[in-house]
């Protein structure tokens, strides 16, 4: 038996998955501001309706959204101490184009000079003495976090090592991310990514602290895992180490559990949530990936990102109507329950306007339609039209040519949106079990390591310099719990450099298998 | 007139001179960072135009090399105004003014720099109207402005030219020893012989294209004002020339540069149709058979079709759905001359994307707007 939970905005579900795959229980309950509170509830409901005995469950498999939202909220992220490492000093303000409540969290960099180049190697760095006024800062407790960016590093990694030690020979505790561990060349964009892994390094922390005592105190003593933005999984101390690597993890799990839940393989999934709709093609049963996120506006982080498109929008969203145009206003509370006028408030959401429009949509005994019946159903229709047209010109993005591939609609407002609206020739499925594709999705997460790495060829050839890059990836995957069977390579890609004769190549391999449980 | 390049300009010049380089041109990012980093709110950059331009100095400024590697080893800020200080004392006189080589890409930006580093004018013009790989295709280069001499500048090192027949590869060597890139100064000249010699106006319309993307509208608002904004320039007709979603996108190695062509799958009215393009550094070539095509020296711009953003060679990616401009190079590049520096020849398209009856000139077809 295995748990997925899905922290979500509003909602954490939890599912009970046995060990063949199949769905066995569900629970929910409102997502709590400690997140630990709404998942210890959900997962408490959900042994107590399912009578199993928590040594059953081999394994608790957790994907959120929460550090996404946290991005946003300076009160639980990490002071940031940023070193740069280069030959000279980068003029250029760090986190240039981020809002002010996250680059004040950010120090002015230090400095620690480099002799690397493209192409020379550097030796020891000469002067570690810039730090020491860093040092004086942690003593003083003005730093949570430290952040390492070494110009070069994916290709020569042992600056950023050797500056890492310095301070954690000091300060053992320390959070230090080093950028190489984000492979990619491009120094802002790595920097970007390993500074706003540093920012949540607290917050990280404190939650994963905070799981553990809840399932111990539920007697669930196996181990749990975090989802990563790519699917596959990661450990707790993993999780610890790059926070940042699981920002998208809710929506991409969500998306992927749409697929398993419709039985298919190919398809363009949909979640629609009180705040937000995500989608994403869906190709054998996983999310491409891509470079860089819409997710993170003005962030411009260097991260392998699933390819999944959001509209800034979801059921909660409250419609005013200007001009003949729909604008859509912010949620007053992540709960519609709260102030939805369907559910007895007196604020109209695109909800109602939805069940104004098909009060049938879906069953909640908590539902007074009734009350819709004061709001002008032209309004109505015109608010439908609109989101309905939104997710529509997504869906055409998404869409292969022969425009066959079936629509699944998941996340808690699915059910509203009646299949007839996105035309008759379309195939939309709202599978049962909608409310929990992102805890469903979860579970299904497999293992994987990517190595993304700048090669000199030197004496060997391509092939054999490939071939080594491959082997040490495949034994990273199993080394973090990957079944030897199973472990195959996913992707081989290579670029060459321009100008560069072919002499130095970066390799990027992700091997995935499944976990052994 | 001149006027004036205020902070907030600087992210509009930065994806005007995106959109003008045709895929290349290296990232606009790095130097308007730098720009974004060095300027206080109220500082202002000046601007001199043709119409001002008598017996100034001006120096040509710009950065060549790889961007992957610029983009790691991040320039100071500081190369530029070394490499021009260098050419001034080289060439025994103060410049009065900075102009770009190429307004496509960064080297929009790379003057702006020396500009404001230096306390410069700049001059509202450049030596492309694009973007190109070659310094020998920059027009000044095939005008009485000679090249030499030339100060380049690494981040350890100056590097002084003298002799003309030497530049592009003495050039080139001393960017592959150093950091793999590097900023330079060249082709200085008296303000009435680079007005001569130079595009006119394209900094002052690289701001007006940014400004139009920026905005708020629908993506046929915009492209009916960038056809207003090439309608008063130096430039030809632009051109909405296709839509379609981007597929089998092929790259290799040839002659030590990165080569590739894509496809374009058609979408609403252009839907049954296919669309292929070829390019290097640069979109090159652009067809749609049997109906129109588009050949460097030409601007073929691939813009979001969302919003009207340019997309660099580097950030083609599968699915994507996207736009075809096309732009009439400026009159300058339409000489045998230029034409046989920046044309199909030069570039080695392979035939299969040059229409034999058409090759160098773009044929207007039916489903042009």
């Amino acid at each position: 038996m295995k748990i997925g939970i899905d922290i979500g905005g509003t909602n954490t579900h939890a599912v009970l998955v046995s060990s063949d795959g199949k769905l066995k229980m569900v629970a929910s309950s409102l997502t709590t501001p400690d997140v630990y509170t709404g998942v210890y509830r959900s997962t408490k409901a959900l042994l107590q309706k399912s009578e199993i005995r928590a040594e059953e469950v081999k394994g608790i498999y957790i994907g959120t959204t929460e550090l996404m939202n946290a991005v946003y909220d300076e009160k639980v992220l990490a002071k940031t101490a940023l070193i740069r490492i280069a030959r000279r000093p980068v003029n250029i303000t760090p986190a240039l184009k981020w809002p002010a409540t996250l680059r004040r969290l950010i120090t002015e960099p230090y400095f620690i000079e480099s002799d690397h180049g493209y192409n020379k190697s550097g030796g020891r760095i000469a002067d570690f003495k810039p730090l020491e006024v860093l040092y004086q800062s942690i003593a003083e407790g003005k730093i949570d976090a430290v952040c390492i960016v070494g110009s070069y590093s994916p290709l020569y990694e042992n600056e950023e090592v050797a500056v890492k030690n310095e301070i954690r020979k000091r300060f053992p505790e320390m959070p230090v991310t080093v950028s190489h561990s984000f492979g990619t060349l491009g120094f802002m964009e790595r920097e970007n990514a390993t500074l706003l892994n540093s920012l949540l390094s607290r917050m990280i922390e404190k939650m994963l602290a905070n799981l553990a005592e809840g399932f111990s105190s539920l007697l669930l003593e196996c181990p749990f895992w975090l989802t990563q933005n790519n699917g596959s999984l990661m450990s707790v101390e993993q999780a610890m180490k790059f926070p940042v690597l699981t920002l998208a993890s809710g929506a991409a799990n969500s998306l992927k559990g749409a697929a398993k839940l419709s039985g298919l393989q190919d398809v363009i999934a949909v979640d629609i949530g009180g705040s937000k709709v995500y989608a994403a093609r869906v190709a054998g049963g996983d999310l491409p990936e891509v470079m860089g996120s819409s997710d993170f506006p003005g962030l411009e982080a260097g991260l392998e990102m699933p390819e999944i498109i959001s509209l800034p929008f979801g059921t909660g969203n409250r419609p005013v109507i200007r001009k003949g145009e729909v604008e859509l206003l912010p949620l007053i509370s992540n709960d519609i329950k709260q102030y939805g006028i369907a559910w007895g408030g007196d604020a109209l959401t695109v909800s109602d306007c939805f069940l104004k429009l098909f009060p049938d949509a879906f069953y909640d005994p908590e539902l007074q339609t009734e009350k819709l019946k004061y709001v002008p159903t032209n309004d109505c229709a015109m608010v439908v039209q609109y989101v309905v047209q939104k997710i529509k010109e997504i869906l055409d993005r998404l869409q292969n040519e022969e425009k066959n591939l079936p629509i699944v609609l998941v996340g808690g407002g699915s059910p509203l949106f009646n299949p007839k609206l996105f035309g008759k020739y379309q195939k939309v499925l709202n599978p049962a079990g909608y409310p929990y594709s992102g805890a469903i999705g979860a579970c299904d997460a497999t293992i994987s390591e990517v190595s993304d790495k700048v090669y000199w060829l030197n004496d060997h050839s391509k092939e054999e310099v490939v071939a080594e890059a491959a082997s040490a990836c495949k034994l990273e995957a199993i080394k973090k719990g990957a079944d030897p069977d199973t472990v195959k390579l996913a992707y081989i890609e290579e670029y060459p450099f321009e100008y560069m004769k072919g002499e130095i190549l970066r390799i990027k391999i992700k091997a995935v298998g499944e976990q052994i449980l | 007139m001149s006027w004036f390049i205020h902070k907030e300009d600087i992210a509009y010049i930065s994806a005007g001179a995106k959109f003008l380089s045709s895929g290349g041109g290296g990232d606009t990012k790095i130097a308007a960072y730098l720009l974004l980093s060095a300027m206080e709110e109220d500082d202002v950059i000046e601007v001199k135009t043709a119409v001002e331009m008598a017996d100034e100095w001006v120096v040509p400024v710009a950065a060549a090399g790889s961007t992957v590697l610029m983009k790691e080893d991040l320039p100071t800020g500081e190369e530029i105004v070394k490499a021009l200080k260098k050419y001034e004392a080289v060439s025994g006189r103060k410049a009065d003014a900075v102009i770009s080589m190429e307004i496509g890409g960064i080297n929009a930006l790379t003057p702006l720099l020396a500009a404001f580093k230096c306390h410069l004018p700049v001059i509202d013009g450049d030596g492309m109207g694009r973007s190109f790989p070659e310094l020998e295709m920059v027009h000044f280069y095939h005008t009485e402005i000679p090249v030499v001499p030339l100060t380049a500048r690494s981040k350890d090192e100056t590097l002084v030219i003298n002799e003309a027949k030497h530049v592009p590869r003495t050039l080139k060597e001393f960017m592959f020893q150093q950091d793999g890139y590097c900023h330079f100064a060249c082709f200085g000249a008296s303000g009435s012989r680079m007005r001569a010699a130079m595009i006119p106006g394209t900094l002052k319309l690289a701001l007006e294209i940014g400004k139009i993307l920026a905005q708020n509208a629908s993506i046929w608002m915009k492209i009916k004002q960038l056809r207003h904004a090439f309608f008063q320039s130096v430039y030809g007709e632009m051109e909405l020339a296709f839509v379609g979603k981007i597929r089998a996108i092929n790259r290799w190695f040839e002659a030590e540069m990165l080569v590739g062509t894509l496809e374009l799958a058609g979408q609403m009215e252009y839907h049954k149709k296919r669309a292929k393009l070829y390019f290097q550094n640069e979109f090159l070539s652009f067809q749609v058979p049997d109906t129109c095509q588009c050949i460097t020296p030409d601007l073929i711009i691939l813009v979001h079709y969302e919003t009207g953003l340019p997309i660099a060679v580097s950030e083609l990616r599968e699915g994507m759905m996207a736009m075809v401009l096309t732009v009439k190079a400026p009159g300058l590049y339409q000489t045998k001359k230029m034409l046989a520096q920046t044309g199909p020849e030069m570039f080695r398209i392979p035939n299969q994307f040059l229409q034999k009856e058409t090759a160098g000139r773009r044929q207007q077809g039916e489903n042009w707007h």
